[in-house]
């Protein structure tokens, strides 16, 4: 599975740790580094509270191209 | 997002794929044992073949949570207490059962029986087996993540 950059990018523009957004998301860390890491592909739920939190849309974090 | 368990998505499939593994390995070791006592004859104290028979699968089950980071839950560090005091035990137990052992308090074998100084040492070897894994498993989480805010 393919890395997720945008996440990490979106992540950087709110100035957000990995700590920091897991516990806004309500998730561990090492759940939000595999996430990114692209080791992990979370359910629908998760992938909508990750984009509320980084203010981002669906396709934008999760899209094919990412 | 909060979930009601204290545990994530990923946390939760994890923690059921490291009980299934737990249980299989429980179901090798009651057949292992079927086959040393009633197959081969070997005679074994009882405390030894129950701690055979719950430790292993314990330690199995307790390794696998703690590589796929399933042990403690979403910001939850009691665990880390817990699992030193836990190696702790291991480690008095462990001590314990060796200084017995050499000063000829207790003996391995009894009359042809595997006594249950056998069964305090897997005891201790196991606790202590869960809590090194679980430390080097922080250990390694913390150089993992300390370099995060390269892209």
């Amino acid at each position: 599975m393919a890395k997720n950059i945008a996440i990490k990018i979106a992540r950087a523009e709110k100035d957000l740790t990995q700590a920091a957004l897991a516990e806004a998301v309500g998730i561990s860390r090492q759940t939000m580094n595999a996430i990114e890491q692209g080791e992990y592909n979370p359910s629908i739920k998760l992938c909508r509270a990750i984009c509320k939190v980084l203010g981002k849309s669906l396709d934008e974090l999760f899209g094919e191209e990412n | 997002m909060k979930i009601d368990s204290n545990f994530d998505e990923k946390q939760l499939l994890d923690r059921g794929k490291a009980f299934q593994i737990g249980f299989i390995t429980a179901i090798i070791m009651s057949v292992l044992f079927y086959f040393l006592q009633d197959g081969i004859g070997i005679e074994i104290a009882a405390f030894t073949s129950f701690a055979f028979s719950l430790w292993i699968p314990v330690t199995v089950c307790s390794i696998a949570l703690i590589i796929k980071d399933a042990y403690d839950g979403v910001n939850s560090t009691t665990g880390r207490f817990g699992i030193t005091v836990f190696g702790a035990g291991g480690s008095y137990i462990l001590i314990s059962s060796i200084i017995f052992l050499a000063t000829g308090r207790e003996t391995l074998l009894d009359g042809g029986v595997v006594t249950e100084s056998i069964g305090n040492i897997i005891n201790g070897i196991c606790m202590i087996t869960i809590c090194a894994v679980y430390w080097v498993k922080q250990h390694l989480n913390k150089r993992k993540f300390i370099d995060e805010s390269s892209l």
